[in-house]
């Protein structure tokens, strides 16, 4: 049994020079830190679902459980100045023995000041 | 591999000692009693110490002096000479010595949290250029330094390195950057460093043309809207509020016809059953009893 959450989402943050750098690289599975994104120079940021080859990478490569699905992608746009809000955030359900009832994640993507949407596992909006 | 544009870098030089092509990186009588580098912001973490790289440059050392010191590459989290840096920020430094025994060396250096850790050094010549490997190895937390005498980096002159895990992503990269000292504050150095190819593409390429990435992972690009940042709340909340009203004034109104339509026929059918029933019992005792006394 997994002891995570397995993703359904990944980020790809868009620079204002016509760069994008992915959660993920498409030809190895590799994964990128958050931390390396500039955030000053990002224009555009978005969740995207997995593509099924995307996911095989990934799990060849780092072990790491992925699910492709047909969900939408959701960006958000920024200007200059604004503040992103991208994370996910995890809960989990115990029972009263301490067993784990269940486990979800939402994602979550705005910006300091703005509209932030939280995007369920099956791609629908809170 | 394309190196490094120097004149994209930005100098703090509070005695011009420093100068700049798009291929050399040059200072003359840097001395260790000014706060002097040149450096470049490539953004928060990118030199991702949990990933192998490999930097290569070439030096030459021009002009020296008994105690002269240059870091002649380095990686940091903050802005300031060796000095200020390695108290505030964790650090990988390739760095000249001329020593006190008058031999010039060269070795390279890890700070974490305040610390220094040092790799033994090697004897190099002045007035001779040099060609180097950096090679950080992220599995062992290794910093090498390879000097080698030709361009093609076939003919090694020397090697050392230093370990420590830990060390945080950094930010900034410094050709060269000073050593700042209370005492031999005016022992110069002069030379240049050329050609530094942080080798990134070929390591790893992290970051992308958006429309490659976008076409790699078969994500049609246009398609792709902020739409749901783009619907207003307030027209959905309406919409949605006005919906249920609808719904509200309709269900009780079909239910109240229904209930008094029901109400009205079940009345009415139990009522004639149970007036039959009364009327044939009575009539049946009726008749016995008639029967029975006639």
């Amino acid at each position: 049994m997994l002891n995570y959450r397995p993703l359904v989402f990944f980020w790809i943050a868009e620079y204002e020079n016509g760069t994008a750098l992915p959660q993920f690289n498409p030809n190895t599975g590799e994964e990128n830190k958050f931390s390396l994104v500039d955030l000053p120079r990002v224009k555009r940021f978005g969740w995207y679902p997995f593509t099924h080859e995307l996911s095989a990478k990934i799990l060849k490569k780092t072990s790491t459980v992925t699910i492709s699905t047909d969900n939408p992608s959701y960006v958000v746009n920024l200007r200059k100045g604004d503040k992103l809000i991208a994370k996910r955030e995890n809960t989990i359900k115990f029972n009263m023995k301490g067993g784990v009832i269940n486990r979800k994640t939402v994602y979550v993507l705005g910006k300091v000041g703005g509209k932030v949407l939280e995007i369920h596992e099956d791609g629908e909006l809170k | 591999m394309a190196t490094e544009d120097f004149t994209s870098y930005t100098e703090t030089d509070p005695n011009n000692h420093l100068s700049q092509t798009a291929a050399r990186s040059t200072f003359s009588g840097l001395t260790r009693g000014e706060s002097c580098y040149l450096y470049k912001d490539k953004g928060a973490g990118h030199f991702d110490l949990s990933q192998d790289f490999e930097h290569l440059f070439d030096f030459r050392i021009t002009s020296i002096a008994d105690r002269s010191f240059v870091n002649l590459w380095s990686l940091w989290n903050a802005l300031g000479d060796l000095y200020d840096n390695k108290v505030v920020s964790d650090g990988l430094v390739v760095l000249f010595y001329h020593s006190s025994t008058s031999t010039r060396e060269v070795g390279c250096r890890i700070y974490k949290d305040g610390n220094q850790y040092s790799s033994t050094r090697f004897t190099i010549s002045a007035d001779t250029t040099y060609y180097v490997k950096i090679i950080w190895t992220a599995s062992t937390n290794t910093l090498e330094l390879r000097v080698y005498t030709d361009a093609a980096r076939t003919n090694l002159l020397g090697s050392t390195s230093v370990s420590q895990s830990g060390v945080d992503n950094l930010r900034y990269i410094m050709v060269p950057q000073s050593g700042t000292t209370d005492t031999y504050v005016n022992v110069a150095i002069s030379g240049y460093v050329e050609n530094l190819d942080l080798q990134e593409v070929s390591t790893y390429t992290k970051t992308w043309q958006s429309n490659v990435l976008f076409k790699k992972l078969g994500i049609t690009k246009t398609a792709v809207v902020d739409t749901a940042f783009k619907k207003p709340d307030i027209t959905k909340t309406l919409l949605i509020d006005s919906a249920l009203q609808k719904q509200d004034i309709q269900i009780p109104k079909q239910v109240d016809t229904l209930f008094k339509k029901l109400d009205i026929l079940k009345t009415f059918s139990l009522d004639t059953d149970f007036l039959k029933k009364t009327i044939i019992k009575s009539f049946a005792i009726d008749t016995r009893f008639g029967a029975l006394h006639p």
